[in-house]
């Protein structure tokens, strides 16, 4: 069972959670009452297939040492 | 920390002492010795053996430990890329896939300095193909790229998450919160019996079965080009912020070598950056399905 020390300040809350067996130790950050909700953002094939197009591109252009600004 | 000829020198001196007594135990020692005082001698030969292998132990993961303190400036210049790409009022897709491949160099130096092995290291962003979601590298650093790791259009095969172990161990349990999804780290992918992974043929392991040595066949066979591997996924570093939906790839290292990366220290460090690239995988997907529009 991992050992967890909490501070709270300003509506943030930092816990430190001590290692475990099962888990390495870690902080973990949560914010009280300001809950973001975040879009889902995956990409379609189509959109894959340009951006994967444009990867190559940019993998020879690399290789030819041109760097964008 | 590296090895120093000081090092060098105290481990011959070491080898040259140890070879010394154990000739002079047996030339001049040994025959004024009774039965019990040889089985004596013995013990206390192998209690030094075990400390001389212990201390080598604990030389070799200390060694490990403080060479973090020599990658903070390849990891800060990774971060400049990053910021590189939020300073530009308009950055270009290729802008962004160019700085992140920069990015994947930077952590690769920073991660080959700290195992003393080249590691490789790539982003991977979460397409869908109908209703299954699958995984697509993005960039990764130069030396994957020239050891035949391809990336691109290049790459033919389709890396749906419920084939690859990584990815649907963190994709599928990212929502429960009894089990740790932070990351997946398998240090032994070799002998790990349960490991799946699209690259893998299903055809790589041998017919014929020799409990014995099975592990060793495995490491002899084993077809793919690393056999560590550490994945995070891309996702906000504030818990409140995560959940499945809020996923948007990962970040993966890999090396040739088993037994590598240190999750106490490798997820924290690749957890910071994968906050970064947060916003950068929603920036690629706004300028592609603006594109998209305008054309």
């Amino acid at each position: 069972m991992a050992k967890t020390i909490k501070k709270e300040q300003k509506g943030i809350i930092v816990e430190a959670k001590l290692a475990s067996r099962e888990n390495p130790a870690r902080i973990v950050v949560k914010s009280k009452g300001h809950y973001k909700a975040i879009p889902v953002v995956y990409f379609t094939e189509s959109e894959s297939k340009s951006l994967l197009e444009i990867v190559d591109k940019v993998e020879k252009d690399t290789n030819a040492n041109i760097v964008y600004k | 920390m590296k090895k120093t000829l000081g090092d060098y020198i105290v481990l011959i001196i070491s080898i040259i002492g140890s070879l010394a007594s154990i000739i002079a135990f047996g030339v001049y020692f040994s025959p004024f010795l009774n039965h019990q005082g040889a089985i004596g001698v013995i013990f206390l030969g192998l209690i030094a053996l075990l400390f001389i292998g212990y201390t080598f132990y604990l030389i070799s993961k200390y060694r490990k430990r403080v060479r973090y303190g020599d990658i903070f400036e390849e990891i800060n210049v990774g971060f400049t890329e990053l910021h590189a790409i939020d300073r530009h009022p308009e950055p270009s897709i290729e802008l962004i896939i160019q700085k992140l491949g920069f990015l994947c160099d930077n952590l690769s130096n920073a991660f080959t300095t700290v195992n003393g092995n080249k590691v490789g290291v790539c982003i991977k962003f979460i397409e869908f193909k109908g209703k299954r979601p699958l995984v697509t590298t993005l960039v990764r650093d130069r030396f994957s790229k020239s050891k035949n790791r391809k990336t691109g259009t290049a790459d033919k095969t389709e890396h749906f998450i419920e084939l690859n172990s990584d990815f649907q161990f963190i994709w599928e349990n990212f929502d429960n919160e009894n089990i740790e999804t932070s990351f997946y780290h398998e240090k032994h992918l070799p002998t790990c019996k349960d490991y799946k992974n699209s690259r893998l043929s299903s055809n790589w392991k041998r017919k014929y079965k020799f409990d014995f040595f099975d592990n060793y066949i495995r490491r002899k066979d084993w077809p793919l080009p690393y056999r560590s591997t550490l994945v995070v996924p891309i996702v906000p570093l504030l818990a409140d912020e995560q959940n499945q939906e809020s996923m948007r790839g990962f970040l993966c290292i890999d090396s040739p070598r088993e037994g590598m990366f240190n999750p106490q220290i490798d997820v924290d460090i690749l957890k910071g950056i994968s906050d970064g690239l947060y916003n950068k995988i929603d920036k690629l997907k706004a300028i592609i399905k603006q594109d998209g529009k305008d054309n």
